[in-house]
């Protein structure tokens, strides 16, 4: 790495970090990620698609059509009914063939607009590039464009960039790590439009008056560091050079909001608080390309990168489908399977969700599609705990997910409460390593929610 | 726990093999991203056919992969299936190598259906005959059995390059409904599971683990047998086969779940005959095993139950029930002579009952003195213990502080540290017994107390009570400990701050 202009005083006591900080917990996985080199691929537009109103965290959206209504990509169809959401486009074009209402993943029910395409992918008309010249604007103009944080969780971007005046926030940390084995839609971003990333960065250090932004890329993608660091290197764009990139371990869960600001910024955030409340704020690195490109172009949210692999599929590949592409659709784009599924994954094997349906519809922070044949699946019962700790040694949370699971199994509230099961992030690494197969996600999941019933009744 | 530390990767982007040669020049239209969502999709940017390299994921990864519990298959592309017969060989000239391995796997893959699906297929396109060519596959890997059956038109579009024909291939405008048609890989039964994340596993079991233990602990049972003979091996067979036995009925009983297959029933039966001499009444030996699995093991709930180690309280039980015979020991190669001497002639006592130090450090070291069966051999005892910490199944926590608490204190109280921590049971107590998953800490910082508490007793036991050893005292007192341990170990949570533990305590 190349290494600039001294750091300019006015920084005051910001470092940039050489090597991330040391954490405590993760796993080291198996990376798999078999198509790094796979360019990606657009989908051909789809027979129907089915767009989910409820596509992020918070209140679901309203549909603003109607069956029979002519769309255009690009075209709201789904109105915000609060603040914390985020509005819903068209992703094709074509004709609105019903109001329909899907079963989502969390077993909730929502509305769905099923649109069946024309095939032409014609604008919408009312496709223009925002102004933006302040925060305000960015905050309207990242709402606008329906964008959720695209590194799984689904949080409305504009919630997260709009931070509270009484927090000073110095450091953009970009989430670049992609931890999740498989996974190489934002390794894509990267290496196919650095200079997207790159000019997003520029545009929220400037409107968010960070005078640090760091980009944490595992160091498992030597080739995305080499030309983000490269590019981050200008001199005209950045004289002090205050972005810059940071290899952190190949270890999961780096790409964890709180493990990364850790890694990059040594600051630890609490349980229940916001990365503001540490200064930070945390950008997936799709979502600060996208960012520049709905400044530039005006198309908001209306696609997404996933990476399509597993046992199963025949043609692993990347492909940039239409928010709304039913999985068979993409899979067969990619050749089909070559086995038998077993089980259908909307995101990492980590933290990703079993499909039932093949025709799910893709949504908005999905970023990958994992189907792993039967043979690859590991169906053996749970034995019992042998009390290894071996998942107390792997959580990044610092939790014992075997005692919490003892707590869970004897409904034990005030024993969660103290094993502070609320701040399992779920990332699954218990589970991984345990030598027994227990579910430990499952327990802490149910832990959560007898945490939840309980603080109801009071 | 990290069998794929393959951290050779370096950090930094200073990747030697790569050319990448970015100038940081805004070469392409930022927007440009979504002109191919706008159909035909000529306006994406054309990816270089060089750029297209094998998908399938690489030797390295596969084995990767089956470490993790996730194997992938992939046959080997030599399996050259009888159907490629037919195709003529010009018209695949121009394609590499790499298409027709891939072509290949794909029959081998659906070997029954194949010439079913190929029929259908052929039933299905026939309609179609006017659509061109280019229409249908748009993939750099042309689907070759719609190859075979159509090869006029493909003969007409085949002799070009290879890299011109990908090229087109790609950029040619498809329509989803042919390539419904033509794939054959949507038509499986799908029978999906669902099932809570985690879908990755690190691929380590229980039985691995006490594999593993059973393996570490092989060079002490062989020297073992070299040492005293075949009565080492009846006991250690006996201790072996009774422990297996009594955890089948046990759990037969009980009417719970086998598990003997998970092999923790052998390695206690390993470790309870190691700790025993080796001219001892087989009939204790069968039964100090039903003891510790009966009563210790099974009696708490099997295994992760029990609140000490079924081998230690085993040999602490027959210990105060027979300790005449728990005490005779036999100096090694007493068998060669047996004919000559009688078994009373050749007992002698372990090394830390004799006043005088008759027996060398070397001696010792390589166990070659008075003993228990599996205790003498300190060599064999720290290679199992160095293949365990290889294999990360046990860390070094405990057997260090065990044994250096236990080096140092009988430095102080004046002894030979080395002789204190070669002679008894210490080095088969401290790497195999105090690390018992089920009866140690949980937590690191546990761990170091725990290793430290068990090296203070053994030392107390030694030079203040009325015992000769005190190890198997020290790692049950430990073992009962351990819940405490684990209550006053509590790791702190992520993210919490001195200021926090204060207004908690506060509170």
């Amino acid at each position: 790495m190349k290494q600039a202009n001294p750091i300019s005083k006015a920084e005051g006591e910001l470092i940039f970090p050489t090597r991330p900080f040391k954490g405590y917990g993760g796993v080291i996985l198996p990376h798999l990620k078999g198509t790094e080199n796979c360019e990606s691929q657009m989908l051909p537009t789809p027979k129907k698609v089915v767009i989910s109103m409820q596509q992020h965290v918070g209140a679901p959206c309203n549909p603003t059509v109607k069956a029979g209504d002519k769309v255009f990509v690009g075209q709201p169809i789904g109105e915000p009914a609060s603040y914390v959401s985020a509005p819903i486009h068209s992703s094709v074009s074509g004709t609105v063939k019903a109001i329909t209402e899907i079963l989502l993943t969390s077993g909730q029910r929502a509305k769905a607009v099923e649109i069946e395409t024309d095939g032409e992918q014609t604008l919408w008309s009312g496709i223009k590039p925002p102004r933006v010249n302040n925060m305000e604007q960015l905050c309207e103009a990242v709402k606008a464009s329906g964008l959720v944080g695209l590194g799984g969780a689904g949080f409305p971007a504009h919630v997260k960039l709009n931070i509270p005046k009484d927090k000073k926030v110095d450091t953009l940390v970009i989430n670049g790590a992609e931890c999740e084995p498989y996974l190489t839609a934002d390794y894509r971003e990267m290496v196919e439009h650095p200079e997207d990333v790159l000019e997003g960065i520029y545009l929220l250090k400037a409107l968010l008056k960070v005078e640090r932004v760091i980009i944490g890329v595992e160091s498992n993608k030597p080739k995305a560091i080499k030309i983000l660091s490269d590019m981050a290197y200008n001199e005209e764009r950045d004289p002090y050079n205050h972005v810059r990139v940071l290899p952190l371990k190949a270890q999961y869960p780096q790409g964890a909001e709180k493990t990364l600001v850790h890694a990059c910024t040594g600051r630890r955030i609490g349980k229940g608080k916001l990365p503001a409340d540490v200064g930070c704020i945390v950008m997936n690195i799709t979502s600060v390309a996208f960012i520049h490109r709905y400044i530039t172009t005006g198309i908001p949210l209306v696609s997404k990168r996933l990476t399509v692999d597993g046992s199963a599929v025949t043609e692993p590949k990347n492909v940039i489908a239409p928010i709304g592409t039913p999985i068979s659709d993409i899979i067969r784009f990619c050749g089909g399977y070559k086995a038998e599924p077993r089980k259908l994954l909307m995101g990492g094997p980590m933290m990703g969700i079993t499909m039932y349906d093949e025709d799910t519809p893709i949504l908005k922070q999905n970023n990958g599609i994992i189907v792993f044949a039967a043979e690859s699946v590991d169906e053996s019962p749970a034995t019992e705990c042998i009390r290894c700790g071996r998942c107390v040694a792997a959580c990044p949370m610092h939790l014992q997910p075997l005692t919490i699971e003892n707590k869970v199994v004897k409904r034990d509230v005030e024993g969660l409460e103290r094993f502070s099961v609320m701040s399992c992030m779920e990332c699954g690494c218990c589970a991984f390593v345990c030598p027994a197969k227990r579910k430990l996600v499952q327990y802490m999941r149910m832990g959560k929610t007898i945490l939840r019933k309980a603080g109801e009744k009071k | 726990m990290t069998p794929w530390d393959d951290d050779t990767i370096v950090i930094g982007g200073a990747s030697d093999d790569e050319d990448i040669s970015f100038t940081g020049k805004l070469e392409r239209d930022p927007g440009e991203q979504y002109k191919p969502v706008k159909l035909p999709p000529q306006k994406e940017p054309e990816p270089e056919p060089e750029k297209i390299e094998d998908t399938s994921i690489t030797d390295e990864i596969e084995a990767v992969i089956e470490i993790g519990g996730v194997s992938e298959d992939q046959p080997a592309p030599s399996l050259q299936p009888a159907e490629e017969e037919e195709i003529p060989t010009s018209e695949y000239e121009a394609d590499s190598d790499e298409a027709i391995e891939e072509s290949s796997d794909d029959n081998i893959e659906e070997p029954a259906e194949d010439t079913e699906k190929a029929e259908q297929s052929e039933v299905e396109e026939k309609p179609e005959d006017k659509a061109p060519e280019k229409e249908k596959e748009p993939t750099d890997k042309p689907d070759d059995k719609k190859d075979i059956k159509e090869t006029d038109k493909s003969e007409k579009k085949e002799p070009e390059p290879a890299a011109m024909t990908k090229r087109e291939e790609i950029a040619a405008p498809i329509s989803l409904k042919d390539a419904a048609e033509a794939e054959s890989g949507m038509d499986f039964e799908k029978n999906l599971l669902v099932s809570a994340s985690p879908h990755l596993h690190y691929g380590e079991t229980t039985k691995i683990i006490m594999q593993d233990v059973i393996i570490a602990l092989i060079p002490a049972a062989v020297i073992s047998v070299v040492y005293f003979g075949l009565r080492a091996l009846l006991l250690i067979a006996l201790c072996v086969g009774t422990s297996v036995l009594s955890e089948f009925i046990c759990r037969k009983v009980m009417k719970r779940r086998q598990t003997i297959g998970d092999y923790s029933a052998v390695v206690t039966g390993l470790l309870l005959a190691f700790s025993l001499p080796p001219m001892l009444n087989p009939v204790y030996a069968v039964i100090g095993s039903a003891i510790a699995i009966v009563v210790v093991k099974q009696m708490f709930g099997g295994i992760g139950m029990n609140f000490a180690n079924p081998a230690v309280t085993a040999r602490i039980v027959l210990f105060l029930s027979f300790a005449a015979d728990m005490c005779a020991f036999s100096r090694p190669f007493y068998w060669m002579n047996s004919g000559i001497e009688s078994i009373d002639a050749v007992s002698g006592a372990t090394p830390l009952a004799e006043s005088s130090m008759p027996t060398s450090l070397l001696e010792l070291f390589v166990g070659y003195h008075a003993g228990c069966l599996g205790e003498t051999c300190a060599i064999a005892l720290i290679l199992g213990g160095c293949f365990l910490l290889l294999r990360r199944i046990i860390t070094w926590e405990i057997p260090v502080c065990f044994i250096g608490t236990v080096f140092v204190l009988s430095w102080i109280f004046g002894q030979d540290p080395l002789y204190a921590i070669l002679s008894g049971g210490v080095m088969l107590g401290a790497i195999f017994m105090a690390t018992d998953y089920t009866t140690s800490p949980i937590t690191k910082k546990g761990q170091v107390i725990f290793g430290i508490g068990c090296g203070l007793f053994t030392v107390f036991i030694r030079y203040f009570g009325s015992y000769n050893e005190g190890v198997c005292y020290s790692i049950m007192v430990m073992n009962c400990f351990t819940a405490l341990i684990d209550k006053y170990t509590k790791p702190t949570r992520f993210g919490v701050v001195k200021s926090d533990k204060k207004e908690a305590a506060a509170k």
